[in-house]
């Protein structure tokens, strides 16, 4: 058991292994990750026409004023209805009164406010200013001016750096075009029909919604937009928006992502990474791939896989439970922040664009995904321009580790079952032979007498063969046993019918006699033939009172009266010796057989009167202990040898003298024993302790009711 | 006319032995080695007393068997079982199945021909017609010495002649104790003591059948046993 439970550790031992194992993989993932975004790195450096170059001047850019408009997915419809904008509220720049260009009032006196979102689709910009206005003003129909109303007003510095300004502005709701202001010293005195510059403008209850669409070849580097409320010909037209729209300097930058850097990155991109390119101002300029099928280069998705489909579904079906509790299966389904709203997870990029690579993972908000992430700076003229980000899933290493753990546990479930299968074995191997032992055990009673035989197993294996030949051994024994225990009786029976015939033929030989030398010797053979008698008599005298005990009624007396009443008897029997009877206490009330009990006590008197040296008195003992009668009959005289003293009462075993007149087989004691065996008592001898004599002991259970 | 006497066992040693001395005691003596013999021969005539062995050549309860087969064809035919096999459960079954007497081969012969004369004496007794029998009463007890039997408060217990010889040893001399020594010298037979424990013990169930409150016979530890008087 101790053993099987080192194989414990197996699992453990290869869980940790695999552990390590994904530790190497994910640096090693890291490391080539940074080799990706240096090779791309590399193939972006000194292309200055890859970065906004008004955009590369500036510390620090702001909020609302400078512009990176993010891809939209899908076109707009230019209709007022600004539910077809993918609305994401942290790229919605809100302008109110403390966006005012050339002017101060105060919250009360300004009434408009706005908010805008820009996107790229193809080579057009679209936008949309939801206004809140009090009051809005449209261009009457025969105004020449177009800005004498609310208009939207759109500045830029175009590719030759000059500043180029529209206006929108509309007679009603509906469609719109742009108009372009002219520059000063232009010859053009008017506002010129700008038709590229489309829209919708759509007034609602709290103001206006403008949506425009701008060719991106319109707008340069550098871009700002505004809206003008004017509330009447007497009142101040207020003007808020991201910058003033009549000083190039003002303006904010605008950032469309150079077509060439999609190009190289498209070049260069591989399928397992997402890429992005970001600028000083940690603006993504440009993204490719998708994180969520980056799963890095151990995908195993990509190698190809025979599978055994039975294996496979087996191997699901045992790593079921395993997966639902412990593994996770990596899964496309995590959820991602785009980079621009990523929060703690920047520290690389920081580091990137301080001049050094770096790269960090993080597990997803949701647990379900860990993200390698690897930045490197781009340099123009040893200044950094911005920085590759490559970034991965570990979902391949994870697949990897899902399968090294599968493999662990099915082997380690594989070693479990087997081991547990010869647990199995070896414990009910060793339960059988404990069962045999235990009724091999059983067969034989403490005196070693075979008392039922033993049930064959049927079992067809060893211990089912050791089973039988134990029983055929222990009944070939117990028959053995059992004609050595019936050899005397029989032995007895047979003998008793040549007797017979012996002795008749001498009693008829008794009439014929004649002479006095033949009548001696008649005398003499039928001495013999009584001595043989006797013997024979007392050998079947034990096979008679087996049988006897087994018939005889069982009655309640008292012991006491018995011991006493017999012991006046033996005083008589045998003048020659005294006998001292204690009888501690009246009345000892036995169940049993008096006649066999008296029998039994004659058996051990006679036994003791033959042993006991000539004056020495027999003492005869009958006390009560607790719930057992104790009979003790002592002789001194000579010892018992030091292991005889439970042999003694085994048939045919005599200590006697072998010149002892009388015939005596070794009866006596074995007779004595039968009849406490009966009694469920127990019968013993030993030596007293000064060595003078011998005391046996006779323990009878007494009955319970007086 | 002498009585004839029939002996079925199949020593032959034994069996002439057997016959020779009853001759010699004035008997007419047909000896038989085996119950078939036995059969065919009592078809014709029956003895006057049959002696069988309980085992008969391979036939391991032979006896029994003729022993019942002779007791169907006459009820007063006397049957003494002569056999080596004397335990306790022999013996009962051969009395159970009718025989009067059951007889150890260890016993000498004069034993055996003294159960002879006397289980001849009784059924002459019974044939005879009756004169004053001899006979004496002792409480609920009356004993008839003519016909051995027993009554006990006028009905009769039916006992085998060594156990009416018991019950006669010790009525006589009611209040002393008889050893079992004694009590095998009066019943003419000799076994061990516990043979004489079953007898008595079978003599008290006996009287107990005709009366359960029979309690006349007491057993004297270590000495034997004696007969004490309802008063």
């Amino acid at each position: 058991m101790l053993v099987a439970s080192l194989l414990l550790a197996i699992p453990f031992i290869g869980y940790y292994y695999i552990w390590d194992m994904e530790t190497f993989l994910r640096k090693g993932q890291e490391q080539t990750l940074m080799g990706t975004a240096r090779a791309l790195a590399t193939a972006l450096h000194e292309r200055p026409n890859l970065f906004n170059q008004q955009a590369s001047f500036k510390k620090q850019l702001e909020t609302g004023k400078d512009f990176l408009p993010g891809k939209i997915a899908r076109p707009i419809r230019l209709d007022g209805d600004l539910s077809d904008w993918f609305y994401e509220t942290r790229r919605i720049n809100s302008y109110d009164y403390q966006h005012q260009i050339d002017s101060e009032y105060n919250a009360e006196q300004v009434t408009v406010s706005f908010s805008s979102q820009i996107g790229r689709y193809q080579d057009f910009v679209y936008a949309y200013f939801q206004v809140t206005d009090d009051q809005l003003m449209f261009r009457r129909k025969n105004q020449l001016s177009v800005t004498n109303n609310d208009y939207l007003e759109i500045a830029t510095l175009d590719q030759n750096q000059v500043l180029q300004r529209y206006v929108v502005s509309s007679y009603e709701n509906g469609w719109v075009n742009g108009y372009r202001l002219p520059a000063p010293g232009e010859n053009q005195r008017f506002p010129q029909p700008q038709s590229n510059i489309q829209g919708h403008w759509k007034a609602n209850d709290t103001g206006y919604v403008i949506e425009l669409r701008i060719p991106e070849k319109l707008l340069g580097e550098k871009v700002a937009f505004a809206i003008t409320d004017y509330d009447g010909q007497h009142l101040p037209k207020i003007t808020i928006g991201s910058a003033d729209t009549k000083s190039s300097e003002q303006l904010g930058t605008f950032t469309v992502p150079s077509p060439d850097i999609e190009r190289i990155i498209k070049g260069m991109g591989r399928s397992q990474s997402s890429i992005l390119v970001i600028d000083q101002h940690q603006r993504p300029l440009t993204q490719h791939g998708n994180i969520h099928t980056a799963r890095g280069v151990f995908d195993s998705s990509l190698y190809i896989r025979q599978e055994l489909s039975w294996l496979e579904t087996m191997k699901s079906w045992i790593m079921a439970p395993f997966y639902y509790f412990i593994l996770t299966k990596p899964s496309s389904d995590f959820t991602s922040e785009k980079f621009e709203f990523r929060e703690n997870k920047q520290a690389h990029v920081d580091q990137a664009l301080a001049g050094s690579p770096a790269s960090m993972w993080w597990t997803t908000k949701d647990n379900k995904a860990v993200i390698l992430s690897a930045a490197h700076p781009i340099y123009v003229d040893n200044q950094v321009k911005g920085a590759v980000i490559v970034e991965e899933t570990t979902h391949g290493i994870r697949d990897i580790r899902n399968s090294a753990i599968e493999g662990v546990v099915i082997t380690s479930l594989m070693i479990y079952i087997s081991v547990a299968a010869l647990l199995f074995y070896a414990l009910r191997i060793s339960l059988r032979i404990r069962r045999l032992r235990n009724a091999t055990e059983a067969v034989v009673d403490e005196q070693g007498r075979i008392i039922q035989p033993l049930s064959r197993l049927p079992a067809k294996d060893e211990i089912g063969d050791l089973s039988r030949s134990f029983a055929n051994i222990l009944s070939q024994l117990g028959q053995y046993n059992n004609y050595l225990q019936t050899m005397s009786s029989r032995l007895s029976h047979e003998l008793k019918t040549p007797v017979a015939l012996v002795r008749s033929s001498l009693e008829n030989l008794n009439h014929h006699a004649t002479s006095d030398t033949q009548q001696r010797y008649l005398t003499r053979a039928h001495q013999g033939i009584e001595r043989l008698n006797t013997m024979l008599q007392t050998m079947s005298e034990a096979t008679q009172l087996e049988q006897a005990l087994q018939s005889c009624e069982l009655i309640t007396f008292d012991l006491a009266k018995l011991v006493q009443g017999c012991s006046y008897g033996y005083q008589q029997i045998y003048p020659n010796h005294a006998f001292t009877v204690n009888i501690h206490e009246q009345p000892v009330n036995i169940t049993g057989s008096d006649d066999h009990l008296a029998q039994l006590l004659d058996k051990l008197v006679s036994n003791a009167v033959d042993f006991s040296a000539a004056n020495e008195p027999i003492v005869i003992d009958l006390e009560l202990d607790k719930r057992i009668a104790r009979i003790r009959v002592t002789n001194f005289g000579s010892s018992l040898p030091e292991d005889m003293s439970q042999n003694i009462f085994d048939a045919m075993v005599s200590l006697r003298g072998v010149n002892n007149d009388t015939s005596h087989l070794g009866i006596g004691l074995y007779i004595s024993r039968l009849i406490v065996d009966h009694h469920r008592g127990s019968i013993n001898a030993h030596n007293l302790e000064d060595g003078s004599g011998v005391c046996f002991v006779v323990e009878l259970p007494v009955t319970n009711s007086p | 006319m002498s009585k004839r006497i029939a002996i079925v066992e199949d020593d032959e040693g034994i069996r002439e032995n057997y016959a020779e001395a009853l001759r010699q005691q004035g008997f007419s003596v047909q000896t038989y080695a085996c119950k078939d013999s036995a059969m065919s021969a009592f078809e014709l005539a029956l003895p006057h007393l049959a002696i069988l062995d309980i085992g008969l050549h391979d036939q391991f309860d032979g006896g029994f068997e003729l022993c019942q087969w002779l007791r169907n064809k006459s009820k007063v035919l006397p049957i003494i079982f002569l056999t080596a096999r004397d335990s306790d459960a022999d013996q009962i079954s051969g009395l159970r199945l009718g025989a009067n007497d059951f007889v150890s081969k260890t016993m000498s012969f004069d034993n055996l021909s003294a159960r002879i004369h006397a289980t001849l004496n009784y059924l002459s007794r019974l044939t005879q017609p009756q004169q004053a029998d001899q006979e004496f009463a002792r409480g609920d007890l009356s004993v008839n010495l003519d016909r051995l039997t027993l009554h006990w408060q006028d009905q009769l217990v039916k006992t085998t002649i060594t156990e009416f010889w018991m019950v006669h040893a010790l009525a006589k001399n009611p209040g002393h104790v008889k050893s079992k020594q004694q009590l095998m010298d009066d019943a003419k037979i000799v076994v061990d003591d516990n043979t004489v424990t079953a007898h008595i013990k079978r003599i008290r169930k006996k009287f107990m059948a005709v009366d359960p409150a029979f309690d006349c016979i007491d057993t004297v530890y270590g000495m034997g046993y004696r007969w004490h008087d309802v008063e």
